[in-house]
């Protein structure tokens, strides 16, 4: 399974948006073909769907590639931090200047008593999500207990970041605040990684100078508590503490001479200088800070780190548009639209009929078979032009001498044509063309009137009507009128 | 015939070409418009599987000119044989000329072998004017079936019928505008019945769409599961300062939450209709369109989610389980006090909320300040009714042919209560997985796309009529 990291996430994220605003049918035709170029199984959709990503990939680093560096950089300052404050803490618990030994207890209850409680701490921030709605108090605990993780201390940070780096872990965080849902687990993970960083940097640097003292300085060590002056109840308290390393690391174990010897108390007289073998104490100090400091903040980080990387792998392929992207991968690509763009209609200006002329008497033609009646065509004429009809002949079903007699017959005539055409078809070449010969033959200003007639033999109305309108408006003639009832001619 | 299946969709201007190419090719982009010629050039729409051409549709441009194209051709005729040879001459002669231009472009892929489908429009009368482009297309010696597409009713099919049989070998009614997926399955299968050797192919093409279906519903129950599952779980927040009062940020709160909801909700009807490749549709915004009544208005509500009964039936059930466990473990000696008890305390308590949209509670912060967020939505119901106005707004789409151009209207309601089609198993499911959703579960949206699968393929049931197919031998 190919490895999941923040930069890929964050890449994914942002294909995906960009891919949400993109034609679908585009995205389908696009990703199936790089599909059948990935290398990566079939069967593992993860790889697939990282190869697809490196595939898409442009020159230059990435957003997330920026993102994860941006990540890395605020990380490196919470190691520096927290290295900083382990030195500056183990300097402090083991200062020494003869006047008074390294107390035991100081190093104890720094690098062991306040680590166990925030262990329990970070345990507590990592208990699932599901659990702040079962546990009474529990959203509240790990509200609170957030504000003190040094996770948290990453934007106040980012002014460091270069811009580039800073917009993209900025377009990041943007991206888990609106998929909350999706996101909460990677977040509480990588915030969780980061603190545990932060920790074993300290405790690192912790026990590096603990160290570094022993070596090269002359530490005297002692004990000495309000608790209980008590030594042997304070080196049962010790062996208890030291069971971990005992068996393999029995030097480690203080004697309990050396817990009695080393006691002191402050004060006038209280402290005498350094016992004979104080000094024996710091393979157990150095054992403790090793055992309850660094080892858990170790154990935390890689089981973080773990989560962290199990939550993104579930986002990676969880987040909004990757079961699309999975689907466009691996199904087949069909298509069956049109080939380039539909050439735009051409626009026809509208003309102004209403000032049509009242011929006294008109011709009339059946156009293409109508079959009407001498007494329709009259009464049709008669309420259309308020004119007598001088004769009404057949055109249009014949060939194109046929065509060519009428033409001339309706000029011998003299009268106004009235074209009585079916308004159900529309306006064939055929017809323009015929009309183009008409206007020939009878000269430039004799009006030509079209009279659509409905299958009931009535005067056009509605689409039909507005079809021959439109369609005649185009031949550009000034006296050619289109007789409906939705317009006079 | 060899390479590519290719049909030249022909006939006479504005009796529905490019409808029925747009309902075939399923692209809403095919101009449609009540002028004729609105078709000047040819235009291919190749069926492509991972971009290797099955077959290929082409809309032309309607004969103008039939009649006197056809004198022409005749005034060259010499015998039967040479009819194919005359049509040749005379679109090689006219090409350039530009005298029968129309004709020409029609013709071109014709002669080139392709398949011809003639359409007719059933709704108006047969005409002899018709039969000069019949009759070219004839002399073309290309297999052929022709089309009554019935734009505008049924009145003269009969007629067309008749007629048209005289010139093709089959006759079918295809109404482009109202034809089901499977009856245009149906059409392309036919498709190959006009060459053996286009058989396989157009199998092969149909097999790919039919899946490419069932893809589809998929990807829709998956757009589906990823509204509810934001619906169901967003939350408006906002800080206000120490000592505001919270009334005068509520109602504001209240307004961003729904609108965000509503935002959502056209979003994924958006998606939907991609999905389906409806890319510019319009909607018809109608205060008495179910769909664009307000996702808030509760009236409305027992008409897309459960009814009252339901909705007690489902907090009772829901009741009952848990005082089942409490019988359980009193090892039956509660007499089933507790699922009675539990059932009567679950129903009563979906009756109350079933009307209640979200709580608008105020949290103190930490670190000062005051929170107040808005939702989730509470109401049982809400979620059937998110889902039973997608499912509703779905099956409108998935019928819809892309050959229509008048906006969405969406003014019929869902009629039956869609839950009633719904199997108990798939009810108990359904609740389910809106109860993972509202956990916040993370994989619970993926479930409930595997839950709504299924429906969402109901919902795009055949509703058409199959087209008649008459064969004449």
């Amino acid at each position: 399974m190919a490895r999941i990291d923040l930069a890929r996430v964050v890449d994914l994220a942002t294909a995906l948006d960009a891919d949400s605003r993109g034609d679908p049918a585009q995205l389908r035709q696009r990703d199936r073909a790089i599909s059948q170029k990935l290398a990566a199984r079939a069967n593992d959709a993860t790889a697939r769907v990282a190869a697809w990503l490196d595939a898409l990939r442009a020159p230059g680093p990435s957003a997330g590639e920026r993102a994860r560096a941006a990540q890395r950089v605020l990380r490196s300052l919470l190691v520096a931090l927290g290295a900083a404050l382990g030195a500056s803490t183990a300097f402090a618990v083991f200062a020494y200047d003869g006047s008074r030994p390294v107390n035991v207890m100081h190093v104890i209850a720094v690098f062991v008593g306040v680590q166990f409680v925030l262990v329990a701490a970070t345990l507590v921030l990592s208990l699932p999500e599901s659990w702040r709605r079962r546990v009474p108090g529990l959203a509240a605990l790990q509200d609170v207990l957030r504000l003190a993780s040094p996770g948290r201390w990453q934007p106040a940070l980012r002014r460091v970041l270069l811009p580039a780096q800073r917009e993209a872990l900025d377009r990041a965080i943007g991206l888990a605040r609106r998929h909350q849902r999706l996101y909460g687990e990677v977040h509480k993970w990588a915030l969780l990684v980061a603190s545990q960083m932060f920790a074993v940097s300290f405790h690192a640097a912790a026990l590096a100078v603990a160290a570094l003292l022993v070596v090269f300085s002359d530490l005297a060590f002692g004990w000495s508590t309000t608790l209980t002056s008590e030594a042997r109840r304070v080196h049962h308290i010790l062996t208890w503490l030291a069971t971990p390393w005992s068996r393999w690391l029995p030097e480690a174990v203080p004697p309990y001479a050396l817990v009695e010897q080393t006691q002191y108390f402050r004060g006038a007289g209280g402290f005498t200088g350094a016992a004979p073998h104080s000094a024996a104490w710091w393979p157990f100090l150095l054992a403790c800070m090793t055992c309850y400091g660094l080892a858990p903040r170790l154990a935390l980080l890689a089981f973080a780190s773990l989560r962290q990387r199990a939550a993104l792998q579930r986002v990676f392929s969880g987040m909004p548009g990757a079961a699309d992207l999975r689907d466009r991968l691996d199904s087949r690509w069909i298509a069956t639209a049109g080939e380039g763009a539909e050439p735009a209609p051409r626009a026809v200006p509208a003309r102004d009929h209403a000032r049509a002329p009242r011929p006294p008497r008109v011709r009339a033609v059946r156009w293409s078979g109508l079959a009407l009646g001498d007494g329709e065509i009259v009464a049709l004429v008669r309420a259309a032009l308020g004119s007598e009809l001088a004769g009404a002949i057949p055109g249009g079903a014949g060939s194109g001498r046929s065509d060519a007699a009428l033409c001339a017959e309706l000029a011998a005539a003299g009268d106004a044509p009235a074209l009585l055409v079916k308004a159900w078809e529309p306006p064939l070449g055929e017809f323009t063309d015929w009309l183009s010969e008409l206007r020939s033959a009878l000269g430039a200003r004799t009006p030509i009137f079209v009279l659509p007639v409905a299958a009931e033999s009535a005067l056009a109305s509605g689409s039909d009507a507005r079809i021959w309108t439109r369609a005649l408006d185009a031949v550009g003639d000034p006296f050619l009128f289109v007789v409906t009832t939705d317009g006079a001619a | 015939m060899t390479g590519v299946p290719t049909f030249a969709v022909v006939g006479h201007p504005n009796k529905g070409k490019s409808s029925i190419v747009s309902t075939l090719a399923q692209d809403d982009s095919v101009r449609i418009a009540p002028e004729p010629g609105t078709t000047t050039e040819c235009r291919a729409y190749p069926m492509r599987v991972d971009g290797e051409v099955q077959y290929v549709l082409v809309d032309t441009p309607g004969f103008q000119r039939a009649r006197r194209a056809l004198e022409w051709m005749r005034a060259r005729e010499t015998h039967a044989g040479a009819h194919r040879a005359v049509v040749e001459a005379f679109v090689a002669e006219h090409r350039a000329t530009g005298q029968f231009r129309d004709e020409c472009e029609l013709l071109t892929p014709v002669l080139a072998g392709a398949g011809i489908l003639y359409v007719a429009d059933g709704a108006r009368p047969y005409g002899p004017d018709f039969e000069a482009e019949m009759e070219i297309l004839r002399w073309t010696g290309q297999p052929s079936m022709a089309l009554v597409n019935p734009i505008g009713g049924h009145a003269h099919v009969a007629e067309w019928r008749a007629a048209l049989s005289q010139y093709f070998k089959i006759v079918r009614v295809f109404d482009a505008q109202a034809a089901s997926f499977e009856t245009r399955l149906d059409l392309l299968r036919g498709f190959g019945q006009l060459a053996e050797e286009w058989r396989a192919p157009l199998d092969a093409a149909v097999t790919a769409i039919a899946e490419e279906r069932e893809r589809v519903h998929a990807r829709v129950a998956r757009a589906i599961a990823e509204l509810l599952a934001e619906m169901l779980t967003f939350v408006a927040e906002r800080r206000i300062p120490v000592g505001a009062d919270s009334d005068d940020f509520r109602e504001s709160l209240e307004r961003e939450w729904q609108d965000a909801l509503r935002a959502r909700e056209r979003e994924a009807r958006r998606a939907v209709e991609q999905t389906y490749g409806h890319r510019v549709l319009q909607r018809e915004e109608r205060p008495f369109d179910l769909l664009e009544r307000d996702l808030f208005s509760i009236d409305d509500w027992f008409l897309w989610g459960l009814n009252r009964r339901q909705l007690v039936a489902s907090g009772a059930a829901g009741g009952a389980a848990v005082g089942g466990v409490i019988d359980a473990a009193a090892h039956g000696a509660s007499l089933l006090a507790g699922a009675l008890l539990g059932a009567a305390i679950g129903g009563a308590g979906a009756w109350w909320s079933s009307s209640r949209l979200a709580r608008v509670r105020m949290f103190t912060l930490p670190l000062g300040g005051q929170l107040l967020r808005c939702g989730p939505a509470a109401s049982p119901n809400f979620p059937y009714v998110v889902l039973g106005r997608a499912l509703y707004h779905h099956a409108r789409i998935a019928g819809r042919s892309h050959a229509v151009r008048s906006p969405l209207a969406l003014a019929d309601g869902p009629g039956e209560n869609w839950i009633d089609r719904l199997s108990a198993e798939q009810r108990r499911t359904l609740d389910r997985a809106f109860r993972a959703l509202r956990r916040d579960r993370a994989d619970a949206a993926d479930e409930l796309a595997r839950v709504l699968e299924p429906i969402v393929a109901q919902g795009d049931a055949p509703t058409g009529a199959a087209a008649t197919a008459v064969a004449h031998g």
